[in-house]
This record gives C-alpha cells, sequence and structure tokens, in this order.
C-alpha cells in the first residue's frame, strides 16, 4: 500500500524515501489561518498596542530583518520556499530576512552564553513518522516581533513548530507552539495550512529602498483623514483623467494601519460576537465583502470602464462596483444592503475619491482594519491615486460610523502593480469540506493530525 | 438587478454610438438579461428548447466527468424538505451566463470583466496572453478565459474549468473541456448575442453548440448581491413537499 503510494505520487517523499518531501511554494489564502487569542501575561497584556505596531512598523520602514514568525506568513501574496534536504531544511521568504535553517543532522542547540542572538532563532529538527518537528531558541527583539493572536518574541521565546503533509502533498499544515514566562500565561498554539502554489512559481526579490523618503513618510506617518462626500454625493461624468486598471498587490510594507478608536458604546462582547461571526463567514465561504476584499494577501484586478471601475479578488467576494456615471446613491429605502455596499465615484483631479453606503452588518466580514466593524450606518470613503509612475496605487480608507468610532477610522494601503500577465481566477471555497471545516472549526493543531 | 428608470437614455444611446465609433470597437458595457422571449415560461423552459447535447458513451468519458463530486444534499426521504440547490454557493460557468439575474460587462483596454451578482466573476484576458501550461492554474469554476476580437464580434475561448455538469443540452465539462463564446451585439445594441460551442472528444461526439440573447438593461441598473449562506439549511431547500402516501 505504501509503495503504491510511492509510486503514485512522485516527489511527495524525500530522496531518502523516509521523509517527506516539503520541499516547494506554498502560499496562504485567505482561509489558510487559525489562530486564536494568546493568553497574555498582565504585564504583556498591559504593554501599549500602538508601541507594538509602531516598533514593528519601525523595522518594515528601515529595511531591518524583519524575522519570525513574520517569515511564514507576513499578510502578503509572496509565498514561502522551502527547501529540504536530508542534513538540513531552509525556509525562504520574498520579504526582507535571512533564510531559516533547520538543521535535521542531529545536532544539538548550541550555549546560549556563545550564541548571538537572531530574529529567526537557531533551529534544529527532527521526524516524528510524517511529522517534521522544528525546535527553535536564541531569539532576539529585532525585527517585526509582533506574535499572530497576540504577544511577541523575546529573548526568552521558545517555539515549536510541527510540519505535515495533507491532502497527498498539495497542502501543508504548520503548527506554531510559542512558549515564554515573560509573555504566555499559557503556551500559545496556532495553525496555518498553506496551500502549494502554482507550478511555474518563481522567487521575486522585493526591493526594499530604506533610503525612500516617501515610503518612510507612509509608513511611519498618520493616513491623512478623507473628507466624505455627505448624503447627497453624486458621482461625476468627467472623462478619467487616468486609468488604474491593473493588477494590484499588498506586499509586506503595504499598510499603514492605526489602532482604531473606539465609541464606549462598543463592548468587548460586541468585538468577541462579531469576530466569530467574521470566523463563520470564512468557514461558509460566505460572501466577505468590502473591507476584507481590498486587503487580501491575493492580488486585486480593478478595471476601470466606461461607466464603472470593477475592482474584483480571488477569494469569495462579489466583484465591487464603482459607478462613475453621475449617478447619486440609491434610495436607501430601496437598496437592499450588501457586502460591498453602494458605491459611486468621481474624480479629484488625478484622484478617485469612492463613497460607499448600504452595507449589510449581518453578512460577510465586518471587521474594520485597526479595530471595529462596519454596521448599516457605516460610511466609507476611499481616495485612489497612481504613484511613482503607475507603479504604485495609494488608497486611503476612511470609516465614519458614530455607533462604533470616536473618530473616523484611516488607514492607507500602497498596492504593487502585479506582473502583467497575473491570472486573477476565483479561488476554490468548499463549505462542504469536511477537512476545511475541521481545520477552521478546532482548536489548532487538532484536526486531522495526529 | 434593479432598474431605475431616469431621463437621459437617449443621450446615453447617442454617447455609446459616439464611443463606438470612435474606438470602432463594440462596446458591451453594461448590465444584460436573459428574457423569456418565447413563452417558455421560464428559464429552464428555455433551455429545454436548446438541441440535446451529442455524448459519447459515459462509461468512457473521464472518471471526474462521470462521477460528479457529491452534493451535500442526502438523498432525500418522505416527509423531508425536498432539496432542491446544491447548497454550494458561488455557481460559476454555465450556471452563471444562464442565470435570470443580470449580468454586468465591464470593458476595458485590456480585459473584459462579466461580473455576476455573486462571487465567479469571469476575467477575460485581451492582452494578447495564450493560456498558462496544463497544470499550472487549478480548475475554478470559471475557468481561464483569452479573448480576442474578430471584426465585430468578441471570441472567448476558456479552458480550465472544474469538472461538472449543467451544461445546456444536457453536456458535462473537466478541466480539459473547451469553450468557445462569440459575442456580437444585435438590434442596435439592444440585444446581445452570444453563441456557446462546448467541446471535448472524450465527453461529446460532436461539439454542443447554442445560443443565448440577452437584453440591455436600462442605464440607470445597479448591481445587487445574490446572497447565498451555505451554512443556512433554508438556503438549500425552496419547498417542503406534501405527505407521501
Amino acid at each position: 500500500m505504501v509503495a503504491l503510494a510511492l509510486v503514485a505520487v512522485p516527489g511527495l517523499f524525500a530522496f531518502d524515501g523516509a521523509s517527506p518531501n516539503l520541499s516547494g511554494y506554498w502560499e496562504l489564502r485567505f482561509d489558510s489561518r487559525n489562530v486564536p487569542p494568546a493568553s497574555l501575561l498582565p504585564q504583556a497584556a498591559r504593554e501599549d498596542r500602538n508601541a507594538a505596531d509602531h516598533r514593528d512598523a519601525f523595522a518594515i520602514r528601515w529595511c531591518h530583518h524583519l524575522g519570525m514568525p513574520f517569515l511564514m506568513g507576513g499578510q502578503d501574496a509572496a509565498p514561502i520556499d522551502i527547501l529540504q534536504s536530508r542534513r538540513e531544511t531552509a525556509i525562504v521568504a520574498q520579504p526582507v530576512s535571512a533564510a531559516r535553517h533547520i538543521y535535521t543532522d542531529g545536532r544539538t542547540h548550541p550555549n546560549p552564553d556563545k550564541y548571538d542572538a537572531t530574529t529567526l532563532g537557531h533551529s534544529i529538527g527532527h521526524w516524528e513518522a510524517e511529522t517534521l518537528v522544528v525546535d527553535t531558541i536564541g531569539f532576539n527583539d529585532l525585527g517585526v516581533t509582533s506574535i499572530p493572536g497576540g504577544g511577541k518574541r523575546t529573548a526568552t521565546s521558545h517555539l515549536v513548530e510541527r510540519y505535515r503533509l495533507l491532502d497527498g502533498g498539495k497542502r501543508l499544515s504548520v503548527v506554531f507552539t510559542w512558549e515564554d514566562p515573560s509573555v504566555f500565561s499559557k503556551p500559545h498554539t496556532y495553525e496555518y495550512r498553506y496551500y502549494r502554489a502554482a507550478k511555474g512559481t518563481t522567487a521575486r526579490e522585493l526591493f526594499c529602498d530604506a533610503s525612500d523618503e516617501e515610503r518612510g513618510k507612509f509608513l511611519l506617518g498618520q493616513p491623512e483623514p478623507v473628507q466624505a462626500a455627505g448624503p447627497n454625493a453624486t458621482a461625476r461624468t468627467d472623462n478619467a483623467p487616468t486609468d488604474i486598471s491593473g493588477f494590484w498587490e499588498l506586499r509586506y510594507d503595504s499598510r499603514n494601519v492605526p489602532r482604531a478608536t473606539l465609541s464606549t458604546k462598543v463592548t468587548p462582547v460586541q468585538i468577541e460576537a462579531r469576530a466569530q461571526a467574521d470566523q463563520h463567514a470564512v468557514r461558509w465561504c460566505n460572501y466577505l465583502g468590502t473591507p476584507f476584499l481590498m486587503g487580501d494577501s491575493a492580488p486585486i484586478d480593478i478595471r476601470q470602464g466606461r461607466i464603472e471601475v470593477a475592482i474584483s479578488g480571488q477569494a469569495s467576494s462579489v466583484a465591487r462596483h464603482i459607478y462613475t456615471d453621475g449617478r447619486k446613491h440609491v434610495n436607501p429605502d430601496v437598496f437592499d444592503n450588501t457586502t460591498n455596499g453602494d458605491s459611486i465615484g468621481h474624480w479629484e483631479g488625478d484622484t478617485l475619491v469612492v463613497d460607499t453606503v448600504g452595507f449589510a452588518a449581518d453578512r460577510g466580514v465586518t471587521s474594520i482594519p485597526g479595530g471595529g466593524f462596519k454596521t448599516a450606518d457605516s460610511h466609507l470613503t476611499e481616495r485612489f491615486r497612481l504613484l511613482d509612475g503607475g507603479k504604485k496605487l495609494s488608497a486611503t480608507f476612511t470609516w465614519q460610523d458614530g455607533n462604533v468610532f470616536n473618530k473616523p477610522q484611516t488607514y492607507q494601503y500602497i498596492y504593487y502593480r502585479a506582473p502583467a500577465n497575473t491570472n486573477v481566477q476565483n479561488l476554490a471555497c468548499d463549505a462542504f469540506d469536511e477537512q476545511r471545516a475541521k481545520f477552521l472549526e478546532s482548536p489548532p493543531g487538532t484536526a486531522g493530525l495526529k | 438587478m434593479r432598474k431605475l428608470v431616469i431621463p437621459g437614455i437617449a443621450i446615453y444611446g447617442l454617447f455609446a454610438a459616439v464611443a463606438n465609433a470612435a474606438t470602432s470597437i463594440p462596446d458591451l458595457t453594461g448590465f444584460w438579461e436573459r428574457h423569456d422571449d418565447v413563452g417558455a415560461g421560464s428559464f429552464g423552459g428555455l433551455d429545454e428548447k436548446i438541441p440535446k447535447a451529442d455524448l459519447i458513451n459515459p462509461q468512457e468519458m473521464p472518471r471526474e466527468v462521470t462521477q460528479l463530486p457529491p452534493t451535500e444534499g442526502k438523498p432525500h426521504k418522505v416527509g423531508e424538505a425536498y432539496v432542491v440547490t446544491t447548497g454550494r454557493c458561488g455557481n460559476g460557468m454555465p450556471f452563471m451566463m444562464g442565470h435570470s439575474a443580470a449580468l454586468d460587462i465591464v470593458q476595458s483596454t485590456d480585459e473584459v470583466l462579466i461580473i455576476p451578482e455573486f462571487p465567479s466573476t469571469r476575467h477575460i484576458y485581451l492582452d494578447g496572453r495564450g493560456h498558462p501550461a496544463p497544470g499550472v492554474l487549478e480548475p475554478s469554476n470559471t475557468g481561464h478565459s483569452i479573448g480576442r476580437w474578430e471584426g465585430d464580434v468578441l471570441v472567448i475561448d476558456t479552458v480550465g474549468m472544474n469538472a461538472g455538469g449543467g451544461i445546456p443540452g444536457g453536456g458535462r465539462k473537466s478541466p480539459e473541456t473547451r469553450l468557445i463564446e462569440r459575442y456580437k451585439l444585435i438590434d442596435g445594441g439592444k440585444r446581445l448575442s452570444v453563441t456557446f460551442t462546448w467541446d471535448d472528444p472524450k465527453i461529446y461526439r460532436k461539439p454542443q453548440t447554442y445560443e443565448y440573447i440577452y437584453y440591455k438593461d436600462p442605464p440607470s441598473t445597479y448591481a445587487l448581491e445574490e446572497w447565498c449562506d451555505s451554512s443556512d439549511p433554508l438556503q438549500r431547500q425552496s419547498i417542503v413537499p406534501p405527505p407521501q402516501k
């Protein structure tokens, strides 16, 4: 039986015939993460989140080595590359970072007193049946230190990862467990399930230029709020001065998202309920909608037509329609609210200003970057403008909603133009895939894994 | 889809005509929907008028075509709600092209989008690219489409679709199936003719061809969202049949 499987799936097992072969490009998609909130010690929980955000943004702004755990899933479209040999497994990412070296030759960790701590730490691995178990210590506190779910990497962090192929080698489960006596009150475990990237995927160099002052201002400055056009806003029929059509992708240095100032009306219970509803929406392949569509790791496709600008993503979302033909918003008494709302746009010089109302409060992913969530009363204003000769697209988002925010929540993305031959396709989402459902509904590391 | 009728249709028509004349490429922009223009009584009735597909012996078809992925619908039991849909949201090709809700066509220089009211947007690349090599793209519900203009006809070539059924006339599709569509404005731009030709020598004895006619909606038409929630049991049923004896 095993021999047949080996023959039937060439490349699934490494050259030594004993261990599964993890080599290849692996990417995260919208339904790849199962990350519960971490249990933090009081002093870690008290740490100013704004300070933590600034610390991470500072590292990205100055092109520091970003390190672990950012390298394993930095919310960008770039896949990681795993190269496995008998004595070592290397993991290479496209954002600024050295490669990870996971030694599988039987060595132990070095004496901590004689080891210069790094952003990646020192990793050793061994196989437990079909699972590669990786043990890492020797971290420093440089680079991007935030850990998914909460907490941060420190010199006393200890990370154990378990890598296992699933679904005949099409997917890779990695279960991360962090322990740190200065951060966590109990081990913090989360799981990513990577998809094997398309054949022909190649490594790209995402050049990081610390001397780029505009980039520096973007990453460490405050996004300028976008003025809402008001309830009687109309689109203008002026000829578009520029064409923002293209494939656009977010990279690791694409986001400037300050924490939102939430209204006192927003309760922790409400926030928790919204988080669970978002998880439910992903698990059941609901239409995810705006703003999720605009922040997805996969490229978006913007097409500027004669009467509208359409924006389409790859995750499970209906395309956005931004009408630029002079119409007003649909009468709210008539409009059935949707996950993307009702959008009209007009040009102010070289900037496309988009005004959106009519969001469905109970459908799709409602979380707004920086905190808060959308309701039926939310009002979104966006400004889109090409930068750098059309190589980049700036999008500033301002959400207004008296039920949720004390002041408008403004954040900015800078998209990079994706290669011209990018293929945007509808990613499969099967709500009745039992493995996927268990992964998203069970505690991390427990669904379908030994 | 809803229509807000506002004055200015004539102006719009003039604008479109001028734009077309200036570019010489037909402008398919707008919302389009099928009508029951033959008194069939339903869209299903319309499709029943399509000639039956000339299929090869099912036993000789690819396994993934004859053994379609199971739906969530368990076998119907007497007295239970009657399951009439698959419950899987986001149906792609060919379902979206025959659906009753309007399709929105957005036309730019390099690409045409065909947008339904659910998440299955079609991307038709007009920039001269070819299809990716086999095995590069995962099969998807809309496949990979490239297009070109042959005079005033937009010709779209699609491959890489998921295996499944639902081809009008009783056809089926596999990731190797090829679909050729020909889009042509007729009746002064008020209607759009689309001829579909499905070809796959492992499925069809001869290509399965049929035509849909779409009618242009007023310019004030806006897109709705056809909500579908796979977690909602009611989404997977439409009627409760009377008790059976």
